[in-house]
């Protein structure tokens, strides 16, 4: 029941303004943008906002505010579901969903959006179905006028077909001469640990990113290390020959032991799984869309290996110097190695003048950086088991009026491959098709930080 | 100001900032820069302006600048003025109340508040007024008083030093010791030119509100400078704002006027209401243009409310009352408005509301204006207005308005009508009526407190409550019944119900039917009421006990605690065995004890206070006297305070010379010996010069004619400068010669000219009159301006009792039978052994004191003593009342010794002794 989708840039120009019921009028654009986007004082904004009688719910992207306009008791995990079910449309039709691809494409987004919602009410959102028939050119697109006119003359029948059958996800006249599945995992491990080194909280935020190139209605099959599972069936966890089917690089993994299992606290899935299996025996079963698509999120809160360890020791010398040392420990197998890495270390809002020393091989570069208030040390590669040391010494400005320092947290940010933190493994990946073909499978893991914090 | 590059870069880059996230960046890296660069030695002033600045404006955008203070004091101390007054603005911008770096700048604001360059002083004075902390209310507030009273101050200085001052007054009345001051800025009010009057107007309007005791002066001095401005013209041509002079300035002087009581003196008083009827004369025709009007018209409204406030002529006020009524009528709201208002300040005032009433029409009519405030005005108006002649009127308009009002005035309407009703009630059916339809009409919109008050009325009045029972049943079978209505009605009912048992239509039963059919509509307060009404109707009622039983029964199950609770507690006293109970507590209620109708304090409640206090309420006469009078009794305590400082000078200086302020110097001590000698030859010769000082010259001229006489002050001009603000006057210095002597300005002799210029001479006469034996001569009190310095002078006055004896010749053997009698009897004597040095030097020295003791008022017996160097006289001193007294005296002159011995002998102590002082102090300052 919204009643009304508004797009607006990162000034809080409205971009695109859409009415879907008449109560509310256009100029509810601009209380948005006075309340919300040009307020100065809330920096942190509650992504719902109720004025008087109107909810405004909004994501931000990139440079891009989506707002949605409701007078009622919307459900907010509905509108939400929406907004960024709107986002993944751009994304999937422009490639890029920013203020320019946004006013490259006015018109194809006005006529998304007269499909997705009527009267308010969400209708199709299938990516794959609306670029059935929203199919005007948008900027992007150049390869997709060949397409175009196969599809035009099934059309009619096709979406019927598509939008109301059991998959509405899929198209059933998929071929590709070479059958291929690339399984990506991908975790974001956040944690805060306190000065002394006690981990305060940890826990992994994970997601299954599948690209599926497989021909006709494919059945598939997906296990991991689930510890349900594998307690309840033991002998699951020796059927290493899905494992060894699904690639080289699998053998890449290391840092866990084949035989462990992982405590999954909460998951999602796209909707192409079926629940009532997983509900029932926790398998995964699922017929997959065509391309890139989110198969699964979970989050672990137990046994998380954390890959790297921080010891640092900040000490306030009077009040005109801070003497840092900073010493971080790589915690996991010496064949991997970190990349992009970078320590944020804070420094006083008073600092005057940085003196800093990193030491040990590789250590990269560290520099004072102002507008941060804060020390940037970047390690481009950080190999397994490795240690690396920063000392610095910070001058103080006197203050006027002597305010204590707050001591904001070091942050790390990381990526490593091949390793995951909360140490899931696929351990197979199947495809069943009436015509039997053999397909390849590939799987990569990726550990990413999010919050990944060190008090001080 | 130069512009500053990397300034203008820095704001530009921040305008360029996309997002806030953006702009936090810079600012830090332009900090992290700042702070660099401040750790540098050898900054130069342009760099150390520049990066002050950049912090300003970061400061300005919202961000915390914790450092950078000490560079902006630095920047203060410059001498360059670009720096020193980007250094003041940062300060004024950055600096907390409690910051460690304040002495600092206190003291760089005390070094530029004495600077010789009036910029500097100005950035001081601006900065003081934009920080303000107690501290520098402390340590400044000399200075900058010093500034506006110091001749050598320009304009400039001055209006800013005054403003400074009234921003200090404001925020720390106690920290600046405004009575000290007060009185010398005052005469400043008079100062030529107008900028400087009018900043100085605004600071003693404050002053006058604080202590008007202490300002008292500023009337006369506000007085003049309107007569200067409004009738004598004299202004600056570029004060003239659209053909009107100098509006402000004649608006803050009216207004300030509003704070004194009207002048005593008949001379200031006819001069202001000669310039009121100035004022009111040249407003008479509508000006065309608006601005004009606009000046025109506020100078008007602000003339009649002095008028009214000063309450001096009826007759003015009726004029103006005239003039007001034309005024509430024009087409322009502001007038209309303004009309109102004043109006309304006229009503609570002027004796007569005649001439207001010949408006009443109009005035009713603006309660249907088209714009709010103005309908707001007329309601004050009218509740101000009404008596007990137009009550009926005026509450019958109100109400019939009140369906239509907006509903923000509707509450204050209600409390209006009901406090009028109940003021102007002539007869107890109207109060019942307009306060029942009252109720009714307007039962949203106001508070509890009304219909309380109409039930303690009715309680109160035994006459009002047969008829209020009628009414209340009325209401109650009417169709649609108010709530509060319904809680008035059923109280009444309960309290009262038997009045009107026996009429028709009033039987028990349906005055219960009545109240029942009503209370199931009503909401839980007003049916918690109606319960206790049949609680009572069981009492007074018991052939329908059944019935109120019933509807008590239906309420036990109630889901309301409150009328559960009283349903089942009535339910169970009216079941109860013995009868006793019932009666004790359904008794009636006794009438409420008198008390002040919460219905005033409410409407005084909603009088918002500003930053000037208002000198009148709306209301009718009786409320304003009422404030007039606390308020008269608040100062009368007040001035019960120690006595201030210039008494307890005078009691230190019994000698009555100059009161010198602090150390005595050797110049000093030279004056007061000069001014000693000057006094002491006036004790024995009638004409001559009392004192001689640096800027004037005080002379005597003194005939006596005992008991009476005339005495003459001549006062002159020495110095180049002119002196304004003269007055001339004469005190006792104690109670108890007031009434003894009698000093009153001579009759006929025109007023003392406004000022005096170089070698000018002013004078006054004074006619004496001794009335009994007085002891201390009383004090000449000499008060004038010089260069915008007020100066008090206060000399001793030569008139003595010795003054008034005459001189009487007898013989000499009578002489010595009355010296001798005079000395058996030991009346009065005095005798003195006096040094005269100068008898052995001066040759003439015997004849001089011949000359001495004749001038002091002694015929001199010839022959009388054996040694011919003496001197005996005989006078007698003559008063209106006490009589005559006989006065002998013999100086006994022994050349060779170089002494004198001096024996006075009369009939009274006082006289005696008097003369022996001033015959001593005749010889010491020879």
């Amino acid at each position: 029941m919204l009643s009304a989708v508004f797009i607006y840039n990162q000034k809080g120009e409205v971009l695109i303004s859409r009415l879907y019921r008449h109560d509310v009028k256009r100029s509810v654009a601009d209380v948005f943008r006075v309340h919300v986007i040009s307020s100065p004082t809330s920096v942190i904004r509650s992504p719902v906002t109720t004025l008087g009688s109107t909810s405004f719910y909004h994501i931000r992207y990139d440079n891009l505010w989506l707002c949605a306009v409701t007078k009622n008791n919307a459900s907010a995990a509905m509108v939400f579901e929406f907004l960024y079910r709107l986002l993944g449309l751009g994304v999937s039709y422009f490639g890029r969903f920013d203020e320019e691809s946004v006013k490259n494409n006015f018109v194809l987004i006005y006529e998304l959006l007269d499909e997705v919602l009527d009267f308010g009410y969400p209708q199709n959102i299938e990516v794959d179905t609306l670029k059935l028939y929203v199919t005007t050119e948008s900027v992007r697109s150049s390869a997709r006028g060949g397409l175009q006119s196969d599809v035009v003359t099934g059309i009619p029948h096709s979406i019927t077909m598509q939008a109301t059958g059991t998959t509405t996800w899929r198209r059933n006249d998929i071929v590709y001469k070479k059958n291929e599945a690339f399984v990506d995992v991908i975790e974001s491990v956040n944690l805060i640990m306190s000065a002394k080194g006690t981990v305060l909280r940890a826990d992994v935020q994970g997601q299954i990113v599948m690209r599926s190139f497989l021909s006709g209605m494919p059945e598939c099959k997906f296990g991991l290390n689930d510890k349900l599972v594998l307690d309840r069936d033991p002998a699951a966890g020796n059927t290493t020959v899905a494992s060894s089917q699904m690639g080289r690089r699998q053998g890449g993994m290391s840092g866990m032991g084949d035989g462990e299992s992982v405590e999954i606290a909460d998951c999602q899935f796209h909707q192409c799984v079926r629940l009532g299996r997983f509900d029932t025996d926790r398998t995964i079963s699922f017929i997959p869309p065509d391309g890139e698509f989110e198969l699964m999120r979970y989050r672990t809160t137990e046994n998380v290996n954390l890959p790297f360890k921080v010891l640092p020791v900040v000490r306030e010398m009077g009040k005109t110097r801070i003497e840092y040392e900073v010493l971080i420990k790589s915690n996991f197998s010496a064949k991997l190695s970190a990349t992009n890495m970078v320590v944020t270390i804070p420094t006083p809002p008073n600092a005057t003048k940085c003196r800093i020393k990193v030491t040990g091989s590789g250590a990269g570069k560290a520099k004072y950086n102002p507008e941060e208030n804060a020390i940037v040390w970047r390690i481009s590669r950080f190999q397994g088991l490795q240690e690396l040391a920063l000392t610095a010494v910070v001058d103080l400005t006197p203050m006027t009026k002597p305010v204590a320092w707050s001591r904001p947290p070091i942050a790390l940010d990381f990526q490593v491959l091949m390793f995951t933190a909360s140490g899931l493994l696929v351990r197979f990946l199947k495809v069943f098709e009436k015509s039997n073909y053999q397909s390849v499978k590939w799987v990569r893991y990726m550990t990413k930080a999010g919050s990944y914090e060190i008090r001080i | 100001m130069a512009p500053m590059k990397g300034l203008t870069v820095f704001i530009a880059d921040l305008r360029k900032c996309r997002s806030h996230e953006d702009e936090e960046k810079r600012v830090n890296k332009e900090l992290a820069n700042i702070r660099t660069k401040f750790k540098e030695p050898g900054l130069n002033g342009y760099n150390r302006k520049k990066y002050v600045c950049k912090l300003v404006y970061m400061a300005l955008l919202g961000y915390e600048v914790s450092f950078g203070h000490r560079e902006a004091v630095d920047l203060v101390n410059s001498a360059k003025y670009s720096e020193k007054q980007i250094g003041y603005l940062a300060i004024s911008l950055l600096m907390e109340e409690d910051a460690d770096y304040g002495r600092m700048v206190v003291a760089a604001m005390s070094r530029d508040i004495h600077d010789t360059n009036e910029f500097n002083v100005s950035l001081a004075l601006n900065a003081v007024s934009n920080i303000c902390t107690r501290e520098i209310a402390e340590v400044l507030t000399q200075d900058i008083v010093a500034q506006l009273l110091s001749p050598a101050a320009s304009m400039f200085i001055k209006k800013k030093a005054s403003l400074c001052l009234l921003r200090l007054l404001r925020r720390y009345p106690e920290a600046v010791n405004a009575q000290q001051w007060a009185a010398r800025v005052i005469p400043y009010l008079g100062h030529r030119d107008i900028g400087v009057t009018l900043s100085v107007a605004s600071l003693v309007t404050a002053l006058a509100q604080q202590f008007p005791e202490d300002t008292r002066k500023a009337a006369s001095f506000a007085v003049r400078r309107l007569k200067s401005l409004v009738i004598d013209n004299e202004y600056a041509a570029e004060y003239i704002y659209y053909k009107v002079p100098a509006p402000w300035l004649q608006i803050k002087l009216l207004r300030l006027l509003q704070y004194f009581p009207a002048p005593e003196s008949p001379e200031l008083r006819s001069l202001l209401l000669s310039i009121l009827r100035h004022i009111i004369d040249v407003s008479q025709d509508t000006p065309r243009e608006l601005q004009q009007m606009n000046a025109q018209y506020s100078i008007l409204f602000e003339a009649i409310n002095l008028g009214i406030q000063l309450d001096i002529d009826q007759g003015l006020m009726q004029e103006c009352a005239v003039l007001l009524g034309r005024f509430i009528t024009s087409r322009e709201i502001n007038v209309r408005y303004l009309g109102l208002e004043t109006m309304a300040h006229l009503a609570a005032y002027i004796d007569s509301l005649d001439t207001i009433k010949t408006y009443q029409g109009v005035i009713i009519q603006s309660l249907r204006d088209r714009d709010v405030s103005v309908r707001r005005r007329a309601l004050d108006l009218l509740y101000s207005m009404c008596d007990v002649g137009s009550a009926k009127t005026i509450v019958s308009e109100l109400l019939r308005h009140m369906v239509v009002a907006d509903f923000t005035l509707r509450e204050e309407m209600a409390l209006k009508v009901a406090i009028l009703t109940e003021k102007y009630a002539t007869e107890y059916s109207w109060y019942v009526d307009v306060m029942m339809r009252l109720v009714s009409l307007a039962g949203d919109h106001m508070g509890d407190e009304v219909w309380h008050r109409i039930v303690q009325v009715i309680l109160g009045n035994e006459e009002l409550q047969l008829y209020a029972c009628k009414i209340a049943l009325q209401t109650l079978k009417a169709p649609v019944c108010h709530e509060s209505a319904l809680k008035v009605s059923a109280y009444v009912l309960g309290e009262f119900g038997h009045l009107i048992a026996n009429a028709p239509d009033c039987a028990p039963v349906d005055q219960l039917k009545a109240l029942q059919s009503k209370m199931a509509a009503g909401s839980q307060s007003a049916r918690a009421v109606a319960l206790t009404t049949v609680g009572k109707f069981i009492n007074l009622f018991p052939e329908i006990k059944t019935l109120c039983l019933r509807v008590l029964d239906r309420y036990r199950g109630a889901l309301d605690a409150e009328l559960q609770q009283r349903a089942c507690e009535y339910y169970a006293l009216a079941t109860l065995e013995s009868e006793d109970l019932m009666p004790t507590v359904f008794e009636e209620m006794p009438p409420f004890p008198e008390r002040r109708s919460a219905l005033m304090s409410r409407l005084l409640k909603r009088e918002a206070d500003t930053e000037d206090q208002r000198t009148w309420v709306f209301g009718g006469r009786e409320i304003n006297r009422e404030r007039k009078l606390q308020k008269a009794g608040k100062t009368a305590e007040d001035s019960e305070e120690p006595p201030s400082a210039p008494q307890v000078l005078e009691a230190l200086e019994p000698v009555g010379l100059p009161v010198a302020d602090g150390g005595q110097t050797p110049e000093e001590l030279a004056r007061v010996a000069k001014s000693k000698r000057h006094y002491a030859r006036l004790l024995w010769e009638n004409d001559g010069i009392l004192y001689d000082g640096d800027e004037i010259q005080v002379g005597l001229v003194a005939q006596y004619k005992p008991p009476a006489g005339r005495v003459g002050v001549f006062l002159g001009n020495k110095s180049t400068a002119p002196i304004y603000d003269i007055s001339i006057t004469v005190t006792s210095v104690d109670e108890s010669n007031e009434t003894q002597l009698v000093v009153q300005p001579a009759a006929g002799q025109g007023p003392l000219p406004d000022s005096l210029m170089q070698l000018g001479q002013a004078r006054v006469f004074f006619d004496v009159k001794c009335t009994d034996v007085f002891a201390t001569a009383p004090t000449l009190r000499i008060a004038y301006t010089m260069a915008g310095a007020p100066t008090v002078s206060e000399l001793q006055m030569p008139v003595t009792i010795a003054h008034f004896i005459d001189p009487v010749t007898i013989t000499v053997a009578d002489f010595f039978s009355r010296w001798k009698q005079l000395g058996d009897a030991a009346i009065g004597e005095a005798q003195n052994v006096l040094k005269t040095p100068f008898l052995s030097t001066d040759s003439g020295a015997i004849q001089w004191l011949r000359n001495v003791v004749g001038g002091a008022g002694f015929a001199l017996i010839q022959g009388a003593d054996a040694e011919p160097d003496n001197i005996v006289g005989v006078g007698i001193a003559t008063t209106e009342n006490a009589g005559r007294f006989g006065c002998l005296i013999r100086v006994e002159p022994k050349p060779a010794h170089g002494l004198t011995r001096v024996t006075i002998r009369a009939t009274n102590p006082t006289v005696a002794k008097v003369v022996a002082t001033n015959i001593n102090m005749i010889f010491e300052s020879r």
